[in-house]
């Protein structure tokens, strides 16, 4: 049972996470259902589809923003940008994957755009293997069929 | 990324759900974004979704914002049929109301080739626009499409087809136009514009141009590139910056080239006091337009400027400080102080401060000649 002013939040596979309401209500989910029932709010939430290493992930992230947002003298704006660096530099592919579900799920709109950010700047520039490479991605194109889409498309390879 | 661990990954990105997907894809430029098609089926369906993205302001460089008013369209390739999508973004546009002041709506360019879109006449209906910028399309206007945008006042075309009739019915319907660009766009052989409100004019490689007529007493600026055979009668005093680019032989001497320019200089019809070519140039510049700022001759990359300061009338100013109009009828009524830059000919400066000395009336001094070899 949560004190006043926190919430419970329950990971798929059981892990329960005491953390402040303004930190949880980072997720506009999470806001929603403690806005429209207040039973939600004295009990536990359960996290459907997010376990507790990405939980714990999402609430160390939210923790920072929430208290950046309350007090910017403490958390600067630079801070913050150091943080997101760091926290998305420490990511491995399947926490990315995940982190991006849960926080689409959850509409944290800020990690989720970070996240993208992420994604998106290790494609930026690169060559079609490359980010084959990375991601691992399988060419399922026929040589005719790779060859088709670059003929469409001169300027863009 | 630690490579140990994506081993046992089966691509787990593309099995993102798609909203992330196209989230993903709209932190990069179209061009990075649509190199993915390549990568894999799945990716290439995903591309071609992208179009949609653009009335959704998915991309940094076209990300319209409904904020700041204005709304961006730009394509420029043929992945698909773009018919669904552009008759998509003009239910967006309209259905924001009037709240859209500017409108940018390019699918590409059409170089040399027929544009495969024809302009949907909905556009000219859109009469709260400011500001459109067209590009890529086909233009089929005539006075029966109906529509008078009342509110534009900045035009920007390129890379368009357009025939004579557009052109003719184009100044007609737009009362308030005061910025008007045309670049590269061909189909047409004449523009001929009467208006009392139009400031800035561009006429740049619009290659079947053959005839311009401007009579526009209040165009302050007036940019042309294109071919010297070209019919031209400008009347416009308040004109302070030209800019005139003439096709030429990247062989032609700068002789040549000046007598190009001077060529192109008779489509005004100018008084000409025979001088030399290089005074002929200023000359005729200035009676073109007595309140010139600077006159700028770039001849391969060597860049030579004279810079104009004009004399107002004080008293005049001071009776009626709400008039800008007031323009001097001939250069060197007004003239006050010519400076060079970057003449290193000693017998061409010569040549022209005798020619600003002996005609300008007014003119108080000459700066930045160098006169020592």
């Amino acid at each position: 049972m949560a004190s006043k002013g926190n919430l419970t939040l329950k990971s798929c596979n059981g892990k329960e996470f005491i953390v402040e309401e303004k930190v949880a209500v980072m997720s506009t989910t999470i806001k929603n259902m403690v806005d429209v029932d207040d039973s939600f709010a004295q009990g536990v939430i359960p996290i459907i589809g997010v376990d507790g290493k990405i939980l714990a992930k999402l609430i160390e992230y939210c923790k920072e923003h929430a208290e950046a947002d309350e007090d910017e003298e403490v958390k600067s704006e630079e801070y913050l940008k150091k943080f997101d660096e760091k926290f998305v530099d420490e990511l491995n592919l399947n926490d990315l994957y995940d982190l991006l579900k849960a926080s689409n799920y959850l509409e944290i709109t800020k990690l989720l755009n970070l996240l993208c950010q992420k994604v998106a700047s290790m494609i930026k520039g690169k060559k079609p293997e490359e980010i084959r490479r990375i991601f691992n991605i399988k060419n399922d194109f026929t040589p005719e069929e790779e060859e088709e889409i670059n003929r469409q498309n001169p300027w863009a390879f | 990324m630690e490579e140990e661990e994506n081993k046992d990954i089966i691509d787990r990105i593309s099995e993102l759900p798609e909203p992330i997907w196209q989230h993903i894809l709209s932190f990069l430029v179209i061009k990075d974004a649509c190199r993915t098609s390549i990568l894999s089926k799945t990716w290439k369906n995903a591309c071609a979704t992208l179009l949609n993205f653009y009335d959704q302001s998915f991309f940094p460089i076209t990300r319209p914002s409904f904020d700041d008013n204005q709304e961006m369209f730009y394509q420029n390739h043929q992945l698909l049929d773009l018919k669904p999508y552009i008759e998509k973004f003009l239910s967006l546009l309209f259905d924001a109301n009037g709240k859209i002041k500017e409108l940018v709506f390019r699918i590409g360019d059409c170089d040399n080739r027929n544009p495969l879109y024809t302009l949907p006449e909905a556009v000219y209906a859109a009469e709260w626009l400011n500001k459109l910028n067209l590009g890529g399309f086909k233009l089929e206007y005539s006075a029966s499409s109906g529509g008078c945008m009342n509110n534009l006042k900045v035009l920007i075309l390129h890379s368009l087809i357009i025939n004579d009739n557009w052109v003719v019915d184009l100044f007609a319907n737009l009362p308030f136009l005061e910025k008007f660009n045309f670049s590269l766009c061909w189909g047409f052989e004449t523009v001929s514009i009467s208006s009392n409100r139009i400031k800035e004019l561009s006429l740049l490689s619009c290659r079947s141009l053959a005839k311009v007529e401007v009579n526009a007493p209040n165009l302050s600026s007036f940019r042309f590139s294109g071919n010297v055979s070209l019919s031209l009668s400008l009347e416009a005093l308040a004109i302070e910056n030209m800019y005139f680019v003439i096709d030429s032989k990247t062989s032609d001497s700068e002789s040549e080239w000046h007598s190009k320019f001077v060529e192109f200089l008779d489509n005004f019809n100018l008084p000409r006091m025979n001088q030399s070519m290089l005074l002929d140039t200023p000359d005729s510049l200035l009676w073109i337009a007595p309140c010139l700022d600077t006159l700028i001759l770039v001849y391969n990359r060597s860049m030579k400027t004279i810079q104009f300061t004009c004399g107002t009338s004080s008293t005049d100013e001071e009776k009626n400080p709400c008039c800008t109009s007031l323009h001097y009828k001939f250069w060197w009524q007004s003239l006050k102080k010519v400076k060079f830059e970057n003449f290193q000919d000693v017998e061409d400066q010569w040549k022209l401060k005798t020619y600003f000395m002996e005609n300008g009336k007014m003119l108080e001094s000459i700066v930045g000649l160098n006169l020592i070899e």
